[in-house]
């Protein structure tokens, strides 16, 4: 009996260790620090958290397919400069579609390439993020662009507002993020993405168009970033054109850390959402607690190894691994 | 005879590897346009920027051919870089720091390696891991700040001339060739070949395996340590941010170069081909008076379309691996 009651122990954490790992990272900081569980510290998480869920929301769907997009921190840098510069020349709404239609056509080119022509999603995006990343220093000539007077206008409300005690991003990201899972788990479609991201063959045919697919995903992920473009430059009043470097690293490891699986197939929003809010919390724990900033880097690091270790402990039982 | 016999030499080279040609053709109408294209000193200049991005490619490509991928290069040369100068700095040893500079590319490769190999993560989170947790020892040494170097006589060296040609570059000359005969005579580097080309098939016929991934994200970490103390003697100082975006332009000059990230397929004289062709491109846009960011641009288009190529010429041969999509 009691064996049995600590096998049961040890089979939960491996299942929730990401769970457990956040409960007990958000115990030490909150005893440790004072102000770590405060009000204005969380949301404070949660909004500099909220433009990476939203953009890991999407790259998990496309990682269930099975594909990269390592294109999103170029196509948010584009996005943030756009639609900072056509605010200020034409007009708020007019530059938010622009924008948006500009990630669209990215992502159908990224779509296009890797859905149609199947050519590798790691490099094709790569070389994405490359060329879409120049762009913004083309458009603006290397300079900053900025707003004037960003508390007076709408736009600024995206991402400096509140609706009640909630910022404004983060009412976005929770809306994200409930769409997305549900969009997966649900309905057809997203059975679908899981289906191809699980066998792409059998996927074919069973008659299933994963091009049209795959087209629709990359579109979804350009979108996102965008999105997260447009919430950056209205967070700050104006954009650099570099604003999205590493961005897409920085989604990756989140959506790692849930434990979404990269070679795609398996994985869900929530556990990508818990992934964000962990490596948010934990960054952020670290500096109250009095450590400097770039120790959460090797945190974080020990972190996703851990994580995914953990993965493979729980599923030796069921397949075999690799080699 | 003999010219006949060179020639279908060379056709197959070119056919082979077309990135050559392209270098020559960029390079004949670029000497055409601007006549300081073709001077020594430009010469020098390209081969200069190739040799940094070539050598950690060289070492990269012998991961990739595993059909791995190491991302963990640029922040590791910053890294190493750092260990570099701050040795010299503190104990003022040129050799210790040489030592260590290596040593802290070893045990970077080794650390990558181990969880490839024996613990079974794909590369691409092991090494994306230790992409963001590398920066961080780097600061833990430099506290955000930048240290100039101390030693004259390692300063000296990065600035060593042999026939009017830069160390580095002879090192890196050096480098590709030894790591093409490593590669095509060695049983490591034929292993490799096979490893990269059909994983399970390696593993039933008797490799091992994980021994041979484990020395290969060795050697790459072994490179970013000679890459390292090479731009530690040019720049004569070390800044934490050194290297953040390099693993990107050294994956697009393998790419470039030929070598398929899939794994089983590459070379190292087409990386040294690819790194050659940035270098070029990058010049070549700077001589006609275009800023920096638009090679990015050029460099980023290029690379998509010799994927695109690579697709489309090779779709009549018969292809040794199917599973393109699944490389990483």
């Amino acid at each position: 009996m009691e064996k049995l009651k600590k096998f049961d122990f040890f089979a939960m954490v491996k299942r929730n260790g990401l769970v457990i790992a956040f409960i007990v990272f958000f115990l030490v900081f909150s005893l440790s620090s004072s102000t770590f569980l405060s009000e204005r510290n969380v949301f404070n998480v949660l909004r500099q958290q909220a433009v990476v869920g939203i953009i890991a929301c999407s790259v998990t769907a496309l990682l269930i397919a099975g594909k990269f997009d390592l294109s999103v921190g170029s196509i948010l840098s584009l996005s943030a400069v756009l639609v900072v510069d056509l605010h200020e020349k034409i007009a708020p709404i007019p530059a938010i579609i622009i924008t948006l239609l500009v990630a669209a056509l990215i992502g159908i080119l990224n779509g296009f390439l890797v859905g149609v022509l199947k050519l590798n999603a790691f490099v094709i995006t790569l070389g994405m993020l490359t060329t879409v990343g120049a762009i913004p220093f083309i458009y603006t000539g290397g300079h900053h662009v900025q707003i004037l007077g960003i508390d007076e206008v709408w736009f600024g409300f995206l991402g400096r507002g509140k609706i009640g005690p909630f910022p404004s991003q983060v009412i976005l990201f929770i809306i994200f993020a409930i769409i997305t899972s549900i969009f997966l788990a649900k309905t057809v479609t997203g059975r679908r993405i899981y289906a191809i991201g699980g066998n792409e063959v059998t996927a074919k045919y069973s008659g299933i168009q994963d091009a049209k697919l795959i087209i629709y995903l990359y579109i979804f992920t350009a979108l996102s970033a965008a999105v997260g473009g447009i919430l950056l430059s209205s967070r700050v009043g104006g954009a650099q054109n570099a604003y999205g470097r590493g961005y897409e690293f920085e989604v990756l490891a989140a959506v790692i850390l849930g434990g979404t699986s990269i070679n795609g197939g398996s994985g869900s929003i929530i556990k990508t959402v818990l992934g964000v809010l962990l490596l948010g919390f934990v960054n952020n724990g670290l500096i109250m607690i009095g450590f400097d900033y770039w120790i959460q880097w090797i945190v974080e690091w020990g972190v996703i190894i851990l994580a995914v270790c953990l993965d493979i402990l729980a599923r030796k039982g069921g397949q075999k691994v690799g080699y | 005879m003999d010219i006949k016999v060179a020639f279908t030499r060379v056709r197959g080279f070119v056919t082979e590897q077309p990135i050559w040609l392209a270098i020559l053709v960029i390079g004949t109408i670029m000497s055409l346009i601007s006549p300081d294209f073709g001077q020594f000193s430009n010469v020098i200049n390209i081969s200069n920027q190739a040799a940094m991005y070539g050598i950690l490619g060289l070492g990269m490509t012998m991961v990739m051919l595993n059909g791995n991928i190491d991302l963990s290069v640029g922040n590791a040369l910053g890294f190493a870089v750092m260990v570099c100068i701050f040795t010299i700095q503190q104990t003022g040893s040129v050799l210790l720091a040489l030592v260590l500079t290596i040593a802290s590319g070893l045990v970077l490769g080794f650390i990558n390696g181990f969880f490839v190999a024996y613990v079974g993560i794909t590369s691409f989170v092991v090494t994306l891991a230790s992409m963001i947790g590398i920066r961080g020892f780097t600061f833990i040494i430099c506290k955000e700040w930048s240290i100039p170097g101390t030693s004259e006589a390692f300063k000296e060296f990065g600035e060593m001339v042999v026939l009017g040609i830069p160390i580095h570059i002879i090192i890196f000359i050096f480098l590709v060739v030894l790591m093409q005969l490593i590669l095509s005579y060695t049983r490591h580097g034929r292993e490799s070949f096979v490893i990269g080309g059909n994983l399970e098939a390696a593993y039933n016929a008797g490799l091992n395996v994980k021994r041979h991934i484990l020395i290969n994200f060795m050697v790459s970490g072994l490179f970013v340590g000679i890459c390292a103390i090479l731009t530690a003697a040019r720049i004569n100082g070390a800044t934490p941010t050194l290297g953040y975006d390099y693993q990107t332009m050294v994956i697009v000059a393998i790419v470039i170069g030929g070598t398929r990230l899939s794994g089983g397929y590459g070379s190292m004289v087409r990386t040294a081909g690819g790194a050659l062709m940035i270098s070029v491109l990058q010049n070549s846009l700077n001589m006609m008076g275009f800023q920096s960011y638009w090679s990015q641009l050029v460099t980023g288009v290029v690379m998509i379309l010799v994927i695109i190529s690579d697709r489309f010429v090779n779709k009549g041969r018969k292809r040794i691996i199917t599973e393109d999509e699944k490389a990483a």
